[in-house]
Order: structure tokens, then C-alpha cells, then sequence
């Protein structure tokens, strides 16, 4: 669904991407990466709100920079940074929802319902959440073919954000792509069928969360580990360890953990997951 | 081209949602502002009428007209500029080439017929008021061939602002304003320079020729045999400001849009 090929871009005094390559298929896919990595930038490349500066992006077999209607018409991107018009809620729905043919109205009634949003009112007098909830309900009633989430998290309250991921996994279809940056994996943690780590303008790390926990698997306990474990940290209550899984997956992989170690040393992960 | 690639870069099933949300949107700003130059314009007329002094309800609306439209021309494409706004526009599912003809259309189609109905009703109601309270009537004027004529000589200023717009992020307006004035000074500076050297006539001798209007070349072109070139000039010089010129200045801002990145946006 989305090609990316030798991905070049940066800003001014910034490059970011050099030779990028990546490969989405259908599926939900969180994108990882510390602070300043790219992530939004790679969300915007993909939406064509950025154009690449070398090689190729492909979305749905169209370029995205070409912003040809067939391809914005399947693509709904949720930045960090949102805009809402100052409309009633009712008056957006009637005048945006026309742009995505398979818009499933009765998808958002539920989702407005489920977040307990008031229909009445502007939407730009609501509080930053609100604005998030009902932007995360139109997105995924537009039941477009890729949906690209940048911290969809962030600014909900717990019960909002158990809702989300309630009505994420309930209408996850299996033909779409679903692209989640997050810098808050808890919160997702459950919904990503495979993770994608992008560091100094590359991805890192890209396996689903099946095939790390054939690999690899999380142990908690009271006393170091030793330096014999892939990765450890240390936490509250004594050390949280990466170590090699012996036998068949095992759930409970961490996925905060998994990011840590493969940042210290993405060698060393990759090359334990080509063995395996 | 098969029509399915043609309905790419236009189709009516898009164009009619992106007018309906666009003027929804603008709706607003467009009711206060039509207000507040309708209320100038029967205020003015009503103070006239109480005076007994002769309105003249076309020059009011020639400057309300051109100095309102620049101003909105001038900044059409700032919403593709403002973060987080700019995202939002450019990804809705519309061509560049939809979103930029709403905006060509509602900037000159639509601001002539819109300001011309506002113009009658309001004249109009100045008639009808000034008739009523103070027993006198104003003159009033529907329609007269100025009224084209200033719409076809606003077509070149909407050019170039239109164009202005498009390239510039911040304070567009006012930008293009000040390279109106800056092109406009280098132009006639050429002009003068042009005629002192080809034309063997000293600057300062040119300026004042070419503003009496007598001679220079106005005597030249005032001899009978040669006021069909004259004729052919102002025809020429027309065709050039109000389609050909304006043309370019639409075209280029459309290929600069279809450039907007996020990262342009402040």
C-alpha cells in the first residue's frame, strides 16, 4: 500500500531521511522514534504534505505530492497539531463527510456516542480533547484505505483513550493501513500488529510483535541480570530485562523495553531476529 | 485524455461540496464585512441626501470595489500558509486545480456579481430612504458601461495580487503592494530612459512632455495619419493588462500552489 524507495529529506539545516526504504501492507503499524527523529515528517511525506527531496514515495500506486483527489480521498492523516473550522459539529459533518465515499455515518454516531461529545455547539469552542475525540471519530468513519495517526493519545483522558482503542480494533478492516507515531506505546501497545523504530533517518527495526515474541521476551526481576541479557533497565522495583526467547513465543513482550534495547543496539536486534 | 483522467483534475461531484463548504466557512466574515460597506455607502448617500448635494453612488462603489477586492485577492492563498490550518486545506480531497479555480472564481466572477447586488440593494434602499425622510431625490445608476469597464480594468490588478498570494507566506497583501509600486517605478524609469535614448529627449524633458500630454509623442500620434496607430496601441496595451497579463498571473499562481508544502507554512 505505501512504497517507500531511497527516501531522501530534511529541512534546512536538517537532513533527516537519507535512502529511506519501506514497505507497508495492509495492517496497523506503530512508528517509533525519539524526539526530532521524523516520525511527522514521515507521516506528511506519506499524506504528500512534504515532498521528498530524493527517490520515490508511492501511496496506493500514486505519488502523494501529486495531491490527486482518487489518493486524498484515501488518505486521513491526524497531526499532533489539528485544524477544525468554527462550525457546528452537525454543519462539518454535513459539509466534509461528501469528500469520502464510503463514509460510514452510523460508524461516527456510535463513536460520538461511545466519547459522550456534545453535537450542539462550535467545535473550536470545545476543550482540545473533545476536538481530538470528534477528529478520531470523523477519521475513522471516512473509512479511508490509510489512516495516519500522529499521537492520537495525546490529550485524552484514560476512559477516552480505552475508548479509542475499543473503536479502532472494532472497525479495523483488514484492507487498510493504520499508522500510529507514538511516543506513548502503553497506549497502543495492544492494537500494533507490528512495530517500526525510525532512527537518524532510518527504520531500525521493523517486526511484527508475533515474531519478536518468538525471539525475544521480557523478565522482570529484583536482582541485576547481568550484562549476559540483550538489554536491561532498571525500574522501580528491581530490573526490567530483554532476553532471548527459548522455545515458543511468549506473551507479555514489552514493547517500551523493546524500543529502548533496539535504540542501544539495533545490530545487535536485527541480527538476533535474522537467526531466528 | 480519458474522462476518468480529466475527473483527476476536475470533477463537479467535488467542485460542488468545495464551493458549498468554502462560502459556509467564509460565510461570516463575508455578512459583516458586506454590513459594514453597505452601511458606509447609505450613510454616505443618506448625508447627501439631507444636504441636497449630488451623490455620486458609481465612484464610491468603483473605490469600495477595487480597494475591498485587492485586499481580499491579495491574501485568497494565506490559509495554505497558516499552521495547522495549511494541512487541513491542502489535504482535503480536492485538485489543486478545483482549489485554485474556487478561488480565481469567488475572487472575480463571484466578487463582482456579489458586490454589484449588494451595490443595487443598497442604492436602492438609499433611493427609498433618502425619498421618504427628506423629500429628495438621489440619482441613482444601476448599471452603465463603467461599471464593465471597471471590472475588466480590475481584472489586471487581480492578477497580480492573486499571484501574490500564491508566493508569499507572510503579509502577502502588503508585499505585493510594495512590488507593485517598486515594478511600477523600475517600468516607467525604464520607459523614460528608453526615451531619452532612443528618442534623443532629455529626462527631465520627458517627464514634463508625457505628463501635458501635447506633445512627445502624443503630437506624434495626434497627426491623423498616425491615430490609427494610437488606436491600435491603447487596443493592444488593453488586451495585454486585462487578459493576457492576468492570464499569466493565474496560471503561474497555480503552478506555485500546486508547490505548497507544509514546511512553507508559519
Amino acid at each position: 500500500m505505501i512504497i517507500i524507495k531511497d527516501l531522501k529529506f530534511g529541512y534546512a539545516k536538517k537532513p533527516l531521511f537519507q535512502e529511506l526504504k519501506l514497505n507497508l501492507k495492509p495492517g496497523i503499524y506503530g512508528l517509533l522514534g525519539k524526539n526530532g527523529a521524523g516520525k511527522s515528517s514521515l507521516l506528511k511525506l506519506m499524506a504528500g504534505l512534504l515532498y521528498p527531496q530524493g527517490g520515490e514515495c508511492f501511496v496506493l500506486d500514486s505519488r502523494p505530492r501529486d495531491r490527486r483527489p482518487a489518493l486524498l480521498e484515501e488518505i486521513f492523516l491526524i497531526g499532533e497539531e489539528f485544524f477544525l473550522p468554527p462550525l457546528p459539529m452537525k454543519e462539518y459533518i454535513r459539509l466534509y463527510s461528501p469528500f469520502y465515499p464510503r463514509f460510514d455515518r452510523e460508524f461516527l454516531e456510535h463513536a460520538l456516542e461511545e466519547w459522550e461529545l456534545p453535537r450542539e455547539g462550535i467545535l473550536t469552542k470545545m476543550s482540545y480533547g473533545q476536538q481530538k475525540k470528534f477528529l478520531l471519530a470523523f477519521g475513522l468513519a471516512a473509512e479511508t484505505k490509510i489512516l495516519l495517526l500522529d499521537e492520537p493519545t495525546n490529550g485524552l483522558d484514560i476512559p477516552s483513550k480505552t475508548q479509542f482503542r475499543r473503536l479502532l480494533a472494532g472497525h479495523w478492516a483488514g484492507n487498510r493501513c493504520i499508522l500510529i507515531s507514538t511516543h506513548q506505546v502503553k497506549d497502543v501497545e495492544q492494537l500494533i500488529e507490528r512495530a517500526l523504530i525510525v532512527d537518524r533517518g532510518r527504520i531500525i527495526f521493523n517486526h511484527t510483535l508475533q515474531e519478536s515474541a518468538g525471539v525475544l521476551k521480557t523478565r522482570l526481576s529484583g536482582e541485576d541480570p547481568g550484562e549476559g541479557v540483550l538489554y536491561r533497565e532498571k525500574t522501580l522495583g528491581g530490573w526490567a530485562s530483554l532476553e532471548k526467547a527459548s522455545g515458543g513465543p511468549e506473551p507479555g513482550l514489552d514493547l517500551e523495553l523493546l524500543f529502548n534495547g533496539v535504540l542501544s543496539a539495533p545490530e545487535k536486534f536485527n541480527a538476533l531476529f535474522e537467526e531466528a | 485524455m480519458g474522462v476518468k483522467k480529466l475527473s483527476g483534475y476536475f470533477s463537479l461531484r467535488r467542485f460542488g461540496p468545495l464551493v458549498r463548504l468554502s462560502i459556509y466557512n467564509e460565510l461570516r466574515r463575508i455578512l459583516i464585512k458586506t454590513a459594514a460597506a453597505a452601511g458606509v455607502l447609505l450613510l454616505l448617500a443618506l448625508v447627501c441626501a439631507f444636504f441636497e448635494i449630488d451623490f455620486s453612488f458609481f465612484t464610491l462603489y468603483a473605490a469600495m470595489f477595487i480597494i475591498v477586492g485587492i485586499r481580499q485577492t491579495g491574501s485568497v492563498f494565506t490559509g495554505y500558509y497558516r499552521r495547522p490550518q495549511n494541512g487541513f486545506l491542502l489535504m482535503l480531497p480536492a485538485s489543486p486545480e478545483e482549489k485554485w479555480l474556487y478561488n480565481l472564481l469567488a475572487s472575480t466572477l463571484g466578487w463582482m456579481v456579489y458586490s454589484f447586488i449588494v451595490y443595487t440593494l443598497t442604492v436602492f434602499a438609499a433611493v427609498l430612504l433618502s425619498r421618504a425622510f427628506f423629500g429628495y431625490s438621489l440619482n441613482p445608476v444601476w448599471w452603465r458601461r463603467e461599471i464593465a469597464d471597471l471590472w475588466l480594468g480590475y481584472l489586471f490588478l487581480h492578477g497580480f495580487f492573486f499571484l501574490g498570494s500564491a508566493f508569499f507566506a507572510r503579509s502577502s497583501f502588503f508585499k505585493t503592494l510594495l512590488w507593485g509600486v517598486l515594478l511600477s517605478a523600475a517600468l516607467w524609469a525604464v520607459f523614460l530612459l528608453s526615451c531619452r535614448i532612443f528618442l534623443q529627449v532629455s529626462l527631465r524633458q520627458g517627464i514634463i512632455n508625457l505628463s501635458s500630454g501635447e506633445e512627445f509623442l502624443f503630437r506624434f500620434f495626434a497627426q491623423p495619419e498616425n491615430s490609427k496607430i494610437w488606436e491600435r496601441l491603447l487596443l493592444g496595451g488593453r488586451i495585454f493588462c486585462q487578459a493576457v497579463l492576468p492570464l499569466y498571473c493565474w496560471f503561474t499562481a497555480l503552478v506555485k500552489f500546486r508547490e505548497i508544502e507544509a514546511k512553507d507554512a508559519i
